[in-house]
């Protein structure tokens, strides 16, 4: 009985040290991109090239890279959903709708930097890049498709990060029981997912539409 | 309620989220063809883009179930955030006379 309880408050301190360490994480992601978009928006702000409130993307390519970057934002909000799904599933200790549901996440992702990769190529084919002809030409903007590489590029390694992280715990369910500690891991898995999310609900309208 | 009503009612209040973010996109995206001055449109865009980080930190993130450490945990961040944003601006507003 007494070890029981024992073991049983171990357990607690664990999952409060561990969901601890994660929201430590959370929060020097919150400085690292944070530190990176007030830059960015104080740069804007302050540029005759390149205002903040008017998109500063050119015409050329424009309306393709709204409706990319709409697109990566919906499928974004789906895979926040679909991890939701499988902590739930997790926690009802239903391993066939936490392997779909995980499985749908970690596809989502794949599919997010794959409409940014679309995405890249389409800029570099306008010469939206260091170097180029047309930002020699545009020199204000040097800094604005510096910030937006910089920015969204550091945003999709999280994605890709996010995406390994979830594909191993959706390995790691085939041989595992789903119980206190998996609904754990997923859990932690679960907040860096959503803040990787709402990393990129700020990125979409300062980059694309404003 | 038991855990099952309880789980139910979460898998709803789980889809409204989502619903809402899809909406609230939406929103984001067709606001911003409208002519209707700089500092709406920059006002607009990050105020839903706050309404929906919101959504997601407290549903999906379930900050609103976390003790007062994981908020303050988050607060510090946010703050920082702030200084380095607002901290600059009567500079700024200075210099764009």
């Amino acid at each position: 009985m007494g070890t029981t309880v024992e073991t049983q408050a171990v357990r607690m301190n664990a999952r409060n040290l561990g969901k601890l360490g994660i929201w430590l994480f959370i929060l020097s992601e919150i400085l690292l991109f944070g530190g990176f978009l007030s830059s960015y928006v104080t740069l804007r702000l302050g540029s005759p090239a390149c205002r903040l409130g008017e998109p500063a993307w050119p015409q050329a390519g424009y309306t393709g890279g709204v409706l990319m970057a709409t697109l990566n934002t919906l499928v974004l909000i789906t895979s926040s959903y679909t991890v939701v799904r499988s902590l739930a599933a997790t926690r009802a200790g239903n391993r066939e709708a936490f392997r779909a549901n995980m499985l749908a996440t970690v596809l989502l992702g794949g599919a997010f930097i794959l409409v940014k990769a679309f995405e890249y190529s389409a800029k570099i084919h306008h010469g939206y890049t260091m170097g180029s002809e047309f930002i020699a030409a545009n020199p204000g903007l040097g800094i604005f498709v510096s910030f937006y590489y910089a920015l969204t590029g550091l945003h999709a390694l999280h994605v890709i990060a996010g995406m390994i992280w979830n594909s191993l715990l959706w390995r790691a369910a085939g041989g595992v029981a789903m119980d206190d500690r998996f609904a754990r891991k997923v859990e932690f898995a679960g907040l860096y997912w959503h803040f990787v999310d709402i990393v990129w609900v700020f990125l979409f309208p300062l980059f694309y539409l404003i | 309620m038991n855990d099952t009503q309880e789980a139910h009612a979460n898998g709803s209040i789980d889809l409204y989220v989502y619903l809402s973010l899809i909406f609230l996109t939406l929103i984001t995206v067709s606001s911003s063809a409208l002519e209707w001055g700089r500092i709406l449109a920059v006002t607009a865009a990050l105020a839903i883009a706050a309404i929906k980080a919101t959504l997601i930190a407290l549903y999906y993130m379930h900050l609103k179930d976390e003790g007062p450490l994981t908020c303050a945990i988050v607060l510090t961040g946010l703050t920082a955030v702030a200084i380095l944003a607002f901290g600059i601006l009567p500079d700024m507003a200075v210099y764009n006379r």
